[in-house]
């Protein structure tokens, strides 16, 4: 496995196992964006990759930029549930150790929240919508 | 919406003069017109009408894939329409101060969403559509030429170069 899909493993395994993101989303976090994945149910968490870089000392390491996004029924969740599951997520990873030997010998050397963007509404599909940015270095 | 595009730390401040701060700040300014052209440059493309974009199949589409389809390199490069998101563009630069022995300043550049609404759904993405990172991606390119232009100006600092 890349490290990238090591990570999104991982960062899925965590997401799932707290009990306040599974109150919202159950098991719905997603490895890719929903609009990729047939009939995605919502609320959901789901994770893009913006960039990523292979070190070129370390070839199996890579320096990555993700983004994990939030999405709510606007019919059933407020802003306010948005920036808790921000805030859990941020407490579940930012500056975390999550290195894992079930996943490949995933290390993660650094993980960090560097950005949490607008909360954002879409009309069409009635969702609310928050993206957040880590940084990562991983094996 | 902002991207600071780039922190310079100073050690050993007390050995540079008064002048100093205002160096730093030209500098700084001299880096935030080289993001901001770069920005502009990667918002402007028009290679591609709508027309054209609905008969690719709308290559941003999220459901190609997380790049979408790869019509531009880099991906997330963005197709001037109104003209409205290169008007929301903003620069600038954060003033030189010294706190604690550290010297720090700052370049940017943002969009303005009370100009431009839609930009954070082009940066950010939505359920149908691929996030296209233009700001942070324009300042990864141009990384290397803003250091060397901190590095001829401001020479023996230490420098920390930040892009969020």
């Amino acid at each position: 496995m890349i490290p990238e899909e090591k990570v999104f493993e991982k960062l899925r395994k965590v997401l799932i196992a707290d009990s306040i993101i599974d109150g919202y989303v159950e098991r719905r976090v997603y490895l890719d964006h929903p609009s990729t994945i047939k009939e995605p149910k919502y609320p959901a968490i789901s994770f893009s990759l913006i960039q990523s870089s292979a070190d070129v000392s370390v070839i199996t390491q890579a320096s990555m930029e993700i983004q994990i996004d939030v999405w709510l029924d606007n019919n059933k969740h407020t802003n306010e549930d948005l920036l808790t599951i921000q805030r859990r997520v941020r407490a579940l990873l930012h500056r975390q150790s999550l290195s894992d030997t079930s996943i490949d010998n995933l290390i993660v050397q650094q993980i960090l929240e560097v950005l949490v963007g607008p909360v954002m509404y879409e009309q069409d599909t009635n969702l609310l919508h928050l993206p957040m940015r880590y940084s990562v270095v991983a094996i | 919406m902002a991207v600071r595009g780039a922190d310079v730390v100073a050690k050993n401040i007390i050995r540079f003069g008064g002048g100093f701060l205002k160096t730093v700040n030209a500098t700084m300014k001299r880096v935030s017109v080289i993001m901001d052209n770069q920005v502009a440059k990667n918002m402007s493309l028009g290679d591609h009408t709508l027309k054209e974009l609905k008969v690719l199949g709308h290559p941003y589409a999220a459901k190609h894939g997380p790049r979408g389809i790869p019509i531009h390199d880099p991906y997330w490069q963005v197709h001037k329409r109104s003209g409205e998101l290169v008007a929301s563009k903003e620069r600038g630069t954060t003033d030189a101060n010294l706190m604690l022995g550290k010297l720090r300043a700052g370049a940017f550049v943002k969009l303005d969403e009370s100009k431009a609404e839609h930009a954070k759904y082009i940066v950010f993405g939505t359920s149908k559509m691929i996030p296209r990172p233009l700001l942070i991606g324009s300042v990864n390119q141009i990384k290397n030429k803003a250091f060397k232009v901190i590095k001829n100006n401001l020479r023996d600092l230490t420098m920390r170069f930040v892009a969020r």
